[in-house]
This record gives C-alpha cells, structure tokens and sequence, in this order.
C-alpha cells in the first residue's frame, strides 16, 4: 500500500487508477448510504477524487489510507447534505408510481422511512467526533466491529460501548423531536 | 418510556446482531411480558432499518466510469507522457555520410589501398545514450560527438592502428536510403520516409533499431498500426537498449489504447442495435467476452476496464437455452473474431 501511495505522491496517473479501483466501492456505499441519492453519486465521487489528487501529497504514511479516504468521503456528502439542506426535498412521482407497482412500500411509508432516516442522520451528525466515526463506519461503511476496532485503533468492547451509546443517543433525539413515540 | 434498566444493554445487542446465543431467550421472553421493552426494541429496529437500508447494485459506478472520472479529475500536469518519437542515432547525418562515401572513393583508386590490410580502428555507430535527443533535427551536433572506437580483429589477427572502416555498397546505399529518410521525415512525408526506411532494412536486416523504430513511428502516423505494432514489439523483445524497449512500450500501450477505444464505440454501437431489437441477433446468441491479449500484465486491467461495459449490457434474453456463453477471443488488438 505504501508502494502505492509513494507512486500517486509521484504522479504516477496508473496509481491513482488503482487506487480508486480498490477503494471505489467503499466511497460509493458509503455516499449512497449517506445521502441516498444515487443521482449525484458521481458528482460526489469527482468531489471526492479532487479532494484525494490534492491531498496525497499531505498524506502521511503512517495514518491508514482507507480511514483517509473515509474522512474525505464523508465530509465531501455532509458538505452535499449542507447544501441541500435549505432545498425542500420531494420524493419524484415516478419513484412512488414504480415503488407502488413493485409492491415496495406506500408514497407515506415511504415519507416515514425517509423522514426517520434524515432525522436519525441528522442526531448522528451532533454527536461528539468518535461516536460519528465509529457510527458511520457500522452504518455507511458496512464495516463489522472488529474492522472498526482495527480502523480506529481501539478494542472491540470499546466500539460496542460506542455504538450503545451512540444508538441510544439517537434514540433519544428522535423522541425529543416526536419522531418516534 | 422506560425501559427495564436490566434488558437495555442486551435490547441493543439483540438489535445490533451481537446478543449471544444462551442470553437471547430470557430476553425475548421477557419482551413478550413487558410493553415498553418490546416498543423500545421495535423503534430501535427501525432506525436500524433506516440506516442500514440496502443500497442497490446497480446504483454503483461501473468500472470504467470510475476509470473515466478519476482520468478526469486528474490534472493534465501528471497526464501520461505521449510517446514521442526519440532519436536513437543510427546512422549519422548527410554530411558525414558524404565524408564517408569521399574516403572510400580515395581508398578505392589507389592511394590507401594498402591501407586495407594494416590493422586498423573504426568508428562504431553511435549508441542512444551518447547522442542528444536533437540529434536528428541537427546532424550537425552529430559530428562534435566524439565517435567511440573499438578494434576490429583482421584476418591477420594484427593489432588495430587507426583508421577509417570500409563501407560496402549496400552500406553506402542504405545510409543514402536514411539520410532521404531523416530528410522526409522532417518534411513529415511518412509514407516516403517509410520506403526509404524498408530499403534500409533490407540491407541491415532490422537489427537496428532506431531503424525499426523509425519505420514503426511511420507507420503509426499513416494510420497503419497493424504494420507497426510488430515491430515496435520486436524492438521491445529484442533491444537491449532500455531507451529503445521503453519507447517501443510507450507506442504498443499508446496504440492499444486508441485501437481499443475504437473498438469499444463500434461494440456500443452494436449493442445499441441489439438492446433497440429484443428478436435481433448479434453475433452468436448469448455473448460474453474472454480477453485474451499478448500484452504485458498491467494491461490487461486496462483492456478488462474498456470491455467491462459491455460485458454488463449483454441481454439475458437473448441467450439461447443451454447455451454456454460464448466467447469471443481477442488474440490480438486488430480483434480478430472467433
């Protein structure tokens, strides 16, 4: 990996081709399950590409690449989630007609699920930094509680004692705003 | 609500996929009797459900639109160098090549004759790395190089003095051929410099490169990489010369790529027809391609990338029943179909 990054600090175009090729999917699931909008999937994914060709060269070889990576990816879909804050979001018609006739879920379930989601995102989005770390890693980076021990350097009763608190205080927040009763 | 302070932790990991096994009935009994705790379970199952929604398959980015928006965003600052034509010296410049011709015609009436059969040194030609890559442009330059000498063992096995290598005909004619071909190269007369060239292969039989090289770089321009494709791997395989195997590389990759590119939009277009025409046959029914390519390993990422498109959109429906996928064998970059 090392060798890797030595070859994109070089300019090498074909090391950054690999190293998107292995790192590709994280980055999209991770978009797709943050913002769920697989429209703007690659304009984020660009986003993210710029974000890394400009800052390989700060890069330090000590630090992981792919917890780099991550940070770049979610920064990159809450800057996108900031934005589109303000714009009021619709679900389109054809989405519900082609939800309805695959026997998926109502236009107001759909409404809930996604309204449950915003909220459940936006109370993670307020917790301090670890428990966000470690929450988007179990979450959006479908990674299981050992990976994120080794990713963030800590034990797996640790992550455990994260995520309990974490759900919890999700939980909590969702009931402050009468999501969930 | 309140939850059972005693189930609260074991709730979360029930939730989460991590209760264990010999805890899980006590708990599940227990939610059954208690309202709240079964609620509690319930909301916390959903926010799962919400964050944990499967993303689709096919909402990812295939291969080679993430090979083409990383080729995107990356600046032109560290774009992959083309290939440009490098000078390796082969033959030097008109001037000298007059010179040459001049000494042999005083030795061939009479004055040096003698000459022939002391010992004696010659020049050799020049190699890559001694001569500037502007050598081509400024034959000139050429001539301050100081020429390498090495002893060349007469039938007597006399020790080499000095002196000036005989040229046989066929020599003086082919540098004759190069300089015309150096001269319309310059005019970028391809087609004419590539004539010149062959001629000058034909006597040196392509053991040089620059030689072969040239003829190849003609080639290209003239739009025939099928004719310069081998040599260029001829070079590749035979040179020893590391100047002359990269830039040969640099042109087999710079090919593939535009030969590959071009056959990827005639196989969209293709696919076009067949995705507009469910009954339409393409091709054997039921395509699916094997790449097979003589070219160096770390390429075949790159061709697997042009073709991945296309192994996607092939449609299902249009296989016949029981019908293994068929292949399609690309044993060379000019595609030849099996």
């Amino acid at each position: 990996m090392n060798e890797l990054i030595r070859r994109c600090k070089e300019g090498d175009r074909e090391a950054f081709h690999e190293l998107f090729e292995d790192y590709g999917e994280m980055i999209q699931r991770i978009s797709l399950r943050m913002t769920r909008k697989p429209e703007y999937l690659a304009d984020i994914f660009q986003e993210v590409v710029a974000r890394v060709i400009q800052g390989i060269g700060k890069f330090r070889q000590d630090a992981q690449l792919s917890t780099w990576l991550y940070r770049i990816t979610v920064n990159v879909n809450l800057d996108l989630l900031a934005r589109e804050k303000a714009r009021r979001d619709t679900v389109p018609l054809e989405a519900v007609a082609e939800s309805r006739e695959d026997g998926e879920p109502s236009p107001l379930e759909h409404a809930e699920k996604k309204q449950l989601f915003d909220k459940a995102r936006t109370a993670m989005a307020d917790l301090p930094g670890q428990f966000q770390e470690v929450l988007s890693l179990y979450y959006f980076a479908d990674r299981d509680i050992r990976e994120i021990a080794v990713q963030t350097k800590k034990t797996e009763s640790a992550i455990k004692s994260i995520l309990f608190k974490g759900r919890k205080a999700i939980v909590k927040a969702l009931r402050d705003q009468k999501v969930i009763v | 609500m309140i939850v059972c302070r005693r189930w609260k932790e074991s709730i979360h990991l029930l939730v989460g996929g991590h209760l264990d096994e010999s805890s899980r009935p006590a708990l599940l009994r227990h939610m059954e009797e208690c309202d709240k705790c079964r609620n509690f379970c319930q909301d916390l199952q959903k926010i799962e459900a919400a964050l944990r929604a499967p993303i689709s398959e096919k909402d990812l980015l295939s291969r080679s639109q993430i090979r083409s928006i990383v080729e995107r965003s990356l600046p032109d600052a560290i774009r992959k160098p083309i290939p440009a034509r490098r000078a390796i010296v082969f033959f030097p410049g008109p001037r000298i090549a007059w010179g040459f011709a001049a000494t042999l015609l005083v030795f061939l009436s009479g004055y040096g004759f003698h000459e022939l059969l002391k010992p004696q040194k010659i020049s050799s030609p020049p190699i890559a790395s001694d001569v500037p890559d502007n050598a081509h442009a400024k034959p000139e330059m050429f001539a301050q190089t100081p020429a390498k000498t090495v002893s060349r063992p007469t039938s007597q096995s006399r020790p080499a003095k000095s002196g000036v290598a005989p040229m046989s005909p066929e020599d003086i004619a082919a540098e004759g051929n190069y300089a015309i071909a150096n001269r319309l190269l310059k005019r970028r007369n391809f087609a004419g410099a590539a004539a010149a060239l062959q001629k000058v292969l034909a006597v040196h039989e392509a053991k040089h490169e620059k030689a072969m090289l040239d003829l190849a770089y003609c080639y290209s321009m003239l739009g025939q990489p099928q004719r310069a494709l081998p040599i260029y791997r001829a070079v590749a395989n035979g040179s020893r010369d590391p100047k002359a195997v990269e830039t040969a590389y640099n042109w087999i990759d710079s090919l593939l790529e535009v030969r590959l590119n071009a056959y990827a939009a005639a196989e969209e277009e293709r696919m076009t027809a067949v995705r507009n025409n469910p009954a339409g046959r393409w091709g054997k029914r039921g395509t699916y391609y094997l790449v097979q390519m003589p070219i160096r390993k770390e390429d075949s990422a790159k061709v697997d990338c042009l073709l991945e498109p296309f192994r996607r959109e092939i449609p299902y429906s249009n296989q016949a029943p029981g019908m293994s996928p068929q292949i399609i064998n690309v044993s060379s970059p000019w595609i030849g179909r099996d």
